[in-house]
């Protein structure tokens, strides 16, 4: 209308102007506000997101380990839930919009002008074809190119974790050749996939600036009455026809915008599919974090325990993980869990300790406990696996896990009773520092303090996943006098793959694809000879 | 190496980057073009009316041609300017992967054994990916930039052909627009995305710690804690992206009101001139077009500040990575070659060895070894044995004593001459993702297949090479075929076989192999290595004939 004023060489009114002013910044406002909306309702989601991940990891305990190693559970934690951003923010709410922008250009263009709106119109058909041909080819490509760049950084991770040994072979320039060989190959072929991909979007480029011009030869001509079949007429009047030029690359503009989002997309789909399996696992697991209870009062001050166990069954009943019948373990008993992998050894401790889904009765002094009291079992209960989990710091900080208010007395007392002070002392003491992974302590060393944290904090039973299965043989043989000393009187199962120096327990239990092979405790002599037997 | 600079990305594509960007321009050109055309053609119509046409004054076939030229160029210039940038940025990041690889093989190989840890796979893997992150300084920042200055300084060129008299006023807003708004807020963007990376280092620290410490936490009662620790810093984060969002809208609303600003000046000089007579009113709707067109080059600008702050923590974070490989190898001025056709010996003269000064683990050494000697290096755990072959094979210095080969000491042979007269296999086998053929070809580079075949054959993998489809070609690792443990072992020892080092030094070559499979390989190592010394370290029982020389740590 302010062209139009102009045209007719007429000074435009201040309404004008206002209109203009109020309209521009309305535009901008609400633009921003969608923006902040869409983004804000990504990082809340992702933070939930990342928090349930997290919950549901500590309900699975010990059993995230088929999930992955720490390191690859980090990176779903961290990266591959931020991967879903784009999506979430910008994909998610652009696909609503591609559908609905362009109708209402549509409807509204009409009002001015039918036949623009039929040539808006007239290639709309075309947009769910392109839709489907933008999704495809440009998810294969921005798939397959994200697949050769993870290969090009896999080439040379490989050859940087290799590069001591490509040092010592004196192979560093092959390799460095190899990498930029790869490099070049790569680039060769996802330019290849990306020419195809780009077409759909570039058709869809082409369809919108044909458009513009189509309409605005169409307008231009019907204004000078050229048009072949409304000769001497004007066909749609100079506002008009200013206000569907404007709108014509509106009309657009969202579908391509969605184009350049489908990266986000092919992102988010990669990271959800790493994602699946542990959200499906955890998603039950994390209801049961609502309703956990207490310890049965009688139980809250006791300090030794006999375990019962009764028509256990853990997986399905067809093929069992763990199933047992009935299985008694007496205070302060000793037992080793012996049986070839995937037996069921590590099951009936993570059951124990709390970390596994189970049917059946518990009973601890022949109270029993509710599963949802399984929890809160684990006040009572020490758990070790046969990775001594130590953090970053020093010695005493990792006692102090275990006992916040542990004096230095208490922390030399313990760090004596497992054998590691008079090593310790020589550098540094309680402040002896241990890296990342427990760099600085052998693995022997690193499961005497794992130990030496259990005795801060007596526990009654002890349970305890193949603690000698990183170790060396004299490791071992060391180590296993000190548990023999430690254990006493506490009632402790070890599951171990090996015999060596576990001669103190009081009975062994002998597991088979998940069952008992005898359904009380066994002496070590029958547990060698019985093996011995299963040689021949 | 030295630390890499952002500016280098532009230098070492130029040719690349510049035809991209001009292909970028003609697109972003035509774009506004074809609306600001547009406009004018109907309004010029619209003036000229159905008596212009009749009287033969308004050619209108011209224009017709130009909107259709611009809507071909538009679409042209986006896919060859898509096309032509991917193909940089692989090329960019081509280059980039082979200069960090260059810088960090400098480092020694002490240095470089970190990276084969298994734990720190997740530090190298994290420090590659900025790698690819790097891209965004090109892309995002760079070219952006420059093409907004120039359609700005195009509609300025228009502008002062046409509009004169606002030419001043709209050349401060284009400045602000276009350097003084992003220079406001790079200082932001920078603080924030430096914390935000920062936080997003430490959240990942305390992931993985907790994960690693997890049933302890959970059985000691203090996962609580660590998961609202977690929580805080997560949060951290959350509100650092929410504070860089909120600069993007800041810096964009401003940017947009400056742009409504422009508008409202070219309407308003513009229609006093037109009132006065003195402009075509034609002209001036398309250059009004052509400033709101202008809003698309532009609107990337908002984000300027955020891409320069991820740009420089990804180049900061890259050149970690390469100064972690900064020592330089001095070993590499050492001139002295031991004569080719001397005799091969190696003597060791109270040698001790340990991975501190203050902490030796095997003193006083003495030994002599001539050519045809295979000796059994015997210990227990941890009595010194790889502390020991890593000294002999130079990759530790020794703590006190001297080492000779042919007569020459080892400190004074370059590291790549010693490596490549004294070869060592270590505990842990590596293979690469090549080809069977390339990464033997590693240790030899000009071997033939028949070579090839020959040394799998003598380490007893030939059955295993024939059941590979593809023979030498077949691929290895992770996205080929797997080999088993004792295949990993002898895979290696192969390869190692191929360097034909004078002496070989072979860390627990054999274990995980069977007793039959282990004599036969005794057999055929000391058959390969007639020649030369045959070092074999193992706490197996050993009773092979072969050896002739045992030596003790214990």
């Amino acid at each position: 209308m302010l062209c139009a004023a102009l045209l007719q060489l007429e000074a435009p009114k201040p309404l004008l102007w206002y209109g203009l002013l109020a309209s521009f910044l309305l535009r901008q406002l609400l633009l921003s506000a969608k923006d902040f909306l869409a983004q804000q309702a990504s990082r809340q989601l992702r933070q939930n997101l990342r928090n349930t991940l997290w919950q549901g990891l500590a309900q699975l305990g010990p059993a995230r380990q088929k999930f992955g190693s720490d390191g690859q559970l980090s990176s779903l934690l961290t990266e591959h839930v931020d991967a879903l951003d784009g999506y979430i923010s910008r994909y998610w709410s652009q696909q609503y919009l591609v559908m609905v922008t362009p109708l209402a250009i549509a409807v509204v263009v009409s009002q001015h002008s039918l036949l623009a709106a039929g040539l808006l119109l007239g290639t709309a058909p075309l947009v769910p074809v392109f839709m489907i041909l933008v999704g495809k080819e440009a998810s294969k490509a921005s798939s397959a190119q994200l697949q050769q760049q993870s290969r090009m950084s896999g080439r040379l991770y490989d050859f940087l974790s290799g590069l001591s040994l490509l040092k010592r072979l004196n192979a560093v320039p092959v390799a460095s050749q190899h990498l930029s060989q790869a490099a070049e190959y790569y680039r060769q072929s996802t330019m290849q996939v990306l020419k195809l991909a780009f077409l759909s979007t570039a058709v869809l480029e082409l369809f919108s600036s044909l458009a513009i011009a189509l309409v605005a030869l169409y307008l231009g001509l019907g204004l000078l009455g050229e048009l072949p079949w409304l000769k001497q007429q004007i066909a749609v009047s100079y506002p008009s026809a200013l206000f569907i030029l404007l709108l014509a690359p509106e009309f657009y503009q969202a579908l391509r915008q969605l184009g350049n989002d489908y990266h986000a997309k092919a992102q988010a789909q990669s990271a959800t599919v790493q994602l699946m399996p542990l959200w499906r696992a955890i998603d039950p697991a994390t209801q049961q974090t609502q309703q956990q209870q207490a310890l049965p009062s009688q139980l809250a001050n006791t300090a030794a325990f006999s375990l019962q166990l009764q028509d256990i069954l853990v997986g399905q009943a067809q093929q069992p993980r763990l199933q047992l019948d009935r299985l008694t373990i007496a205070t302060g008993q000793r037992i080793l869990l012996s049986g070839p992998s995937g037996s069921g050894k590590s099951t009936l401790l993570q059951l124990l300790a709390g970390f596994v889904p189970f049917h059946g009765q518990l009973m601890l002094n022949d109270v029993s406990i509710a599963k949802a009291q399984m929890p809160a079992l684990r006040q009572q209960i020490a758990y070790l696996n046969q990775h001594a989990e130590l953090m970053p710091g020093s010695v005493a900080e990792n006692l102090a896990l275990a006992k916040t208010d542990a004096q230095p007395q208490q922390m030399i007392a313990v760090l004596k009773a497992v054998e590691l002070w008079d090593y310790l002392v020589q550098y540094g003491g309680l402040n002896y520092s241990i890296g990342e992974q427990g760099l600085g302590l052998s693995g022997g060393q690193q499961q005497r303090l794992a130990f030496a944290r259990l005795l801060l904090q007596p526990r009654a039973i002890w349970l305890l996943d193949e603690p000698f299965a990183e170790l060396d043989q004299a490791s071992i043989s060391s180590l296993s006098k000190v548990l023999e000393q430690i254990s006493r009187g506490k009632t402790l199962l070890i599951a171990s793959h090996q015999w060596q120096g576990l001669d103190f327990v009081d009975g062994c239990l002998l597991l088979e694809q998940g069952h008992l092979l005898k359904q009380q405790p066994i002496s070590l002599a029958e547990l060698k000879q019985l093996s011995n037997q299963d040689q021949r | 190496m030295k630390p890499l600079k952002l500016r280098q990305l532009l230098l070492w594509q130029w040719p690349g980057w510049s035809l991209s960007g001009l292909l970028g321009l003609i697109t972003l050109f035509s774009t506004i073009m074809l609306l600001a055309y547009s406009g004018w053609f109907i309004s010029a119509s619209a003036l000229a009316g159905i008596a212009a046409i009749q009287a033969g004054s308004f050619n209108y076939m011209r224009p017709g041609a130009v909107i259709r030229l611009l809507a071909i160029l538009r679409t042209a210039g986006r896919y060859a300017e898509r096309l032509q940038s991917h193909n940089t940025v692989l090329k960019l990041l081509k280059n980039l992967r082979v200069a960090s690889f260059n810088g960090m093989s400098q480092q020694s190989i002490a240095a470089a054994a970190k990276w084969s840890r298994p734990e720190s796979g997740e530090t190298l893997q994290r420090l590659i990916s900025d790698i690819d992150l790097l891209d965004q300084f090109p892309l995002r920042l760079a070219a952006p930039w420059l093409w907004a200055i120039a359609i700005g300084g195009i509609f300025a060129a228009a502008l002062s052909l046409c509009l004169p008299s606002s030419l001043n006023f709209l050349l401060v807003i284009l400045a602000l627009r276009l350097l003084v708004i992003p220079l406001l807020f790079i200082p932001i963007g920078l603080g924030l995305s430096r914390q935000e990376v920062a936080l997003s280092g430490q959240r990942r620290q305390v992931n993985l710690i907790g994960l690693q410490l997890l049933t302890t936490l959970l059985t000691f009662g203090r996962w609580s804690d660590y998961a609202a620790k977690l929580a805080a810093t997560d949060q951290a984060i959350s509100q650092r992206q929410k504070q860089l969002q909120l600069s993007v809208l800041a810096s964009e609303l401003l940017a947009q009101c400056l742009h409504l600003v422009g508008l409202m000046l070219l309407a308003i000089q513009g229609s006093q001139l037109v009132l006065a007579d003195s402009l075509n009113p034609a002209i001036l709707v398309g250059l009004l077009l052509g400033w709101l067109g202008l809003n698309e080059a532009f609107q990337v600008l908002s984000q300027l500040h955020l891409a320069t702050g991820y740009s420089l923590a990804a180049r900061d974070r890259t050149n970690q990575l390469l100064a972690n490989s900064a020592e330089p190898n001095q070993q590499s001025q050492r001139g002295e070659t031991p004569a080719p056709d001397a005799k091969v010996t190696l003597k060791i003269t109270q040698l001790s060895c340990g991975f501190k000064p203050e902490q030796p683990i095997l003193a006083q050494q003495d030994q002599t070894f001539e050519a045809g000697d295979v000796v059994l290096l015997k210990g227990r755990s941890g009595a010194g044995k790889s502390c020991l072959l890593q000294t002999l094979a130079a990759d530790l210095s020794p703590l006190s004593g001297s080492i000779l080969f042919k007569g020459v000491e080892q400190q004074q042979l370059a590291a790549n001459d010693w490596h490549r007269n004294v070869a060592y296999l270590t505990q842990r086998p590596t293979i690469f993702q090549l080809s069977i053929a390339a990464d033997l070809r590693l240790a030899a580079p000009k071997a033939s297949d028949k070579e090839l075949v020959e040394v799998l054959q003598l380490v007893g993998l030939k059955p295993w090479l024939d059941k590979q489809s593809q023979g030498l070609r077949t691929v290895l690792g992770q996205y080929g075929v797997g080999l088993s443990g004792g295949e990993l072992r002898r895979f290696a020892l192969a390869r190692m076989m191929l360097t034909r080092a004078p002496v070989l030094l072979l860390d627990e070559p054999f274990s995980g192999l069977d007793q039959a499979t282990t004599e036969r390989l005794i057999q055929a190592l000391v058959e390969w290595q007639h020649d030369g010394i045959l070092i074999i370290a193992s706490h197996q029982q050993l009773d092979h004939l072969a050896f002739n020389r045992h030596w003790s740590l214990d």
